[in-house]
């Protein structure tokens, strides 16, 4: 038996060595195809790296935009400049309360936010969280914090983005990167907004939800409500809207709104704001410029009344 | 609990450390701990069941023991149709009810007399096929007095549930794995050597080949009206290598855990896909129910003794009751009654035992009649594995009308062809390894044996890198725990 639990550790110990290599080397050389659970996406949908850059060097905003897609394309912090606020939209893409929490408990202290904005929804509080982690994960500089995340959501594409992203960064490799403000029909504005640069509808594109709430997100999420909490900092819930073909999809969506409204104060735009799909909206669950005028216009009010 | 999760993960190597350390003292403490570690291994599905188990249980031990103690032939037999009647009855309850039901409401609507019977819902426990027909083989051999029963209730108890082939195998015959009970195990390095080998071949088998190929198949077959012949022969290829890794997965799995905890297991599958016509891939495919029928129903029917008539007889109920044990559905029915049409030819000519021995034993590559041999009794399992997996016989038939259409000679359009095109190399990676390995019990268990200790290593860790590359990471349960 001791033979035998000396081999199998020693033999551990070559496989963590064998396995590190082994992800280092088919990130830098095999082809995409060849790399199925190893994802890394610099600078991919989002512009989380150039966001999490302008944060680096941020302090004290009035107000913390938190989220999704659904949150950096939704909250336009030009509006909120004009009307007195200063803001910063930390939203990145799928971002789920796993990775929201990540985000909070790393910026919380230096940008000191007197309010925060946060959108929520039953479909990302349905998602495992593993392409927002590895999103952030390729964008952040390595820290313990994101290992803490790995663990939470324990997901092999996780674990070898990490393994493949601290090997890049902890080298130098993406020292010289330089990510555009632009990307196809998106762009990128100083404080975290993107901007969607087309006007028409896609009618194909998210017409369905899976809405089954996910325990670990739940649990980051009451996190999330606990750590603002005790910082004082006042917190607003919002579900941004979405088509309503796509938003009448979930099954789960009065359970949501109960467990929202439990938590702190909420508003679902879904049921105060009527839009019009084409008129709106870029997709099923964005909104073009007049939608994201008429939305961050509501926000606003309901700030200034709180 | 699934072997290929987190839960196992954990689960197992407490169960290793507690059952090498702590309860090695005598043999009832082992035997004991194995049994609620059982318990709690199948209780993880659902609690309610575990009542079946025990009734099971203590149903065969109790009948075992009567057996021993009447002399009177026909109170004996009355004990084993007693045994019978309770596992099949159960069995027959909560697998087959609701078919019979639906069944016998067809036959009257087509007579004209519709009669509207309801069925009962009911979740089919998970295992119950293979822990019934455990149970059967152990009181049909003392009925026929090839062992003795016993009056050790914790370890008939730990044999009967045994966690890790309780849920889909192998199914042990009595007289093997009982007595392997009755001796106090020591470790044994080499066994649990062999026993790691074999779960790290088995989960490879599992995590990349079959649920990648479940993928496939999977999104094939589920919209099979949208395909031409090319793409859902692709569909049938990529199920008969899903089903071949699930189950022999499992199976590896499941003997190299035993191993591990001192056990020694029957083997289940030996490189079926290398058979070179269909009597000798059913040698080599689910050994352990294919052995069962043997002995326990084609044996006792009078085997391939009597009259030509019998031994067709004998043949169709043999493979009818394994299609049925499959799932009550008549898919299954008609792959059994099909696999025994192939295989009746080779019986009637006496050639059903021609290929005894291993492929190209002492070669390196197989002769060109044998590939031809090979190939050829691939396509048709591959073949009959459409009424295994499509849900009816309508759609079957429909599959197999569209494969056997002129789409079968065109390019293969389908979704996901950057998947399919990976899955197929690992197929062949999996082809080659299963081929060089062939002469082993499992394709990995002496590969690279004679090289340094170092390349071993790197070779078992290449196998490890490959999983955490390419396994599906949605997660599927194996196939046959629907069984």
């Amino acid at each position: 038996m001791k033979k035998f639990l000396s081999e199998i550790i020693q033999f551990a110990v070559f496989l963590f060595i064998f396995y590190i290599c082994f992800i280092v080397i088919a990130g830098l050389f095999f082809p995409e195809f060849l790399r199925r659970n190893l994802i890394y996406t610099l600078g991919g949908n989002g512009f989380t790296y150039t966001r999490l850059n302008e944060a680096k060097d941020l302090r004290h905003v009035d107000i913390l935009f938190l989220g999704s897609s659904r949150a950096y394309r939704s909250f336009d912090t030009r509006i909120f400049d004009t009307a007195g606020l200063t803001s910063f939209n930390l939203g990145t893409s799928n971002q789920t309360p796993i990775q929201s929490l990540y985000l909070l408990e790393k910026y919380l202290n230096q940008l000191k936010p007197a309010t925060i904005v946060f959108e929520v929804n039953p479909d990302i509080f349905s998602n495992n969280g593993v392409e927002s982690a590895i999103d952030i994960i390729s964008n952040e500089k390595m820290n313990v914090s994101l290992l803490k995340m790995a663990i939470d959501i324990n997901h092999i594409k996780v674990w070898n983005t990490l393994i493949y992203s601290t090997f890049r960064k902890s080298t130098g490799l993406e020292n010289s990167f330089i990510e555009g403000n632009q990307k196809t029909d998106q762009k990128y504005i100083i404080g975290g907004y993107v901007l969607s640069l087309t006007e028409n509808f896609d009618q194909d594109a998210g017409n369905s939800y899976v809405c089954h709430l996910n325990r670990k997100q739940l649990d980051a999420f009451e996190k999330i409500i606990s750590l603002v909490n005790s910082a004082n900092i006042k917190i607003l819930l919002v579900q941004s809207p979405v088509v309503p073909a796509l938003y009448n999809s979930c099954s789960e969506n009065k359970n949501f709104d109960r467990l929202m409204n439990q938590s702190s104060d909420y508003i679902n735009f879904n049921r105060s704001l009527n839009l019009t799909d084409t008129l709106h909206f870029t997709d099923g669950q964005h909104l073009n410029q007049n939608g994201v005028d008429i939305f961050c216009n509501e926000i606003l009010k309901l700030l200034q009344t709180h | 609990m699934l072997f290929n999760s987190i839960d196992f993960a954990i689960f197992f190597p407490v169960v290793f450390i507690l059952y090498w350390f702590v309860f090695n003292t005598n043999l009832r403490w082992q035997n004991i701990f194995i049994l609620l570690c059982s318990y709690l291994f199948y209780g993880w599905w659902d609690v309610r069941f575990l009542s079946l188990l025990f009734l099971s249980t203590f149903i065969d031990y109790i009948i075992g023991l009567r057996l021993q103690n009447t002399v009177d032939e026909r109170k004996r037999k009355w004990l084993l149709y007693g045994s019978i009647f309770f596992n099949l009855g159960i069995l027959g309850i909560f697998k087959y009810y609701n078919f019979f039901l639906d069944n016998v409401n067809d036959l009257f609507t087509i007579l004209g007399k519709p009669l509207h019977f309801t069925g009962i819902e009911l979740v089919l426990p998970v295992g119950i096929s293979f822990y019934t027909f455990q149970t059967m083989s152990y009181t049909i051999d003392v009925y026929k007095r090839r062992m003795e029963p016993t009056a050790d209730l914790v370890s008939f108890a730990a044999y009967v549930s045994f966690f890790p082939q309780l849920v889909a195998g192998p199914i042990e015959r009595a007289r093997h794995l009982l007595p392997q009970f009755f001796v106090h195990r020591t470790f044994d390095y080499a066994l649990a050597l062999r026993g790691c080998k074999q779960i790290l071949w088995g989960l490879f088998k599992k995590v990349v080949i079959a649920d990648n190929c479940a993928v496939l198949a999977d999104s094939i077959f589920n919209h099979h009206t949208d395909y031409g012949g090319s793409a859902l022969w692709m569909g049938a290829f990529f199920f008969a290598f899903q089903i071949y890794g699930d189950f022999s997965g499992y199976s590896d799995i499941a003997i190299g855990t035993s191993r591990l905890l001192g056990f020694d297991l029957m083997k289940n599958f030996t490189y079926p896909y290398f058979s070179r016509d269909m009597a000798e891939f059913w040698r080599r495919w689910h050994i352990s129910l294919s052995t069962w029928f043997r002995d326990y129903v084609y044996i006792p029917l009078g085997g391939n003794q009597g009259s030509s008539f019998m031994k067709l007889r004998n043949i169709f109920l043999v493979f009818l009751i394994s299609g049925f044990w499959h799932g009550a559905n008549w898919t299954f029915i008609v792959w059994g009654l099909l696999n025994a049409l192939l295989f009746v030819p080779l019986l009637m000519y006496g050639k059903n035992r021609q290929h005894l021995d291993i492929i190209a034993f002492d070669k390196r590559l197989p002769s060109f009649k044998d590939v031809l041999k090979m190939g050829f009794t691939f396509v048709l399992v591959t073949l009959l594995w459409i009424f295994f997996r499509s849900e009816s016989l309508t759609i079957a038939i429909d599959i197999f009308a569209r494969i056997f259409s002129p789409s079968l000679f065109t390019i293969p359009v389908f979704e996901q062809k950057g998947l399919a095109f990976v899955t197929i190399l690992l197929v062949i990676f999996f082809i080659v390894l299963e081929w060089v390995g062939r002469t082993q019990s499992f394709a990995i268990e002496l590969m690279f044996a004679t090289k340094s200790r170092m390349f071993r290593w790197a070779f078992f860790a290449f196998l490890i890198c490959m999983i955490g590359m390419f396994m599906q990471t949605g997660g599927s349960p194996f196939i046959y725990f629907q069984f």
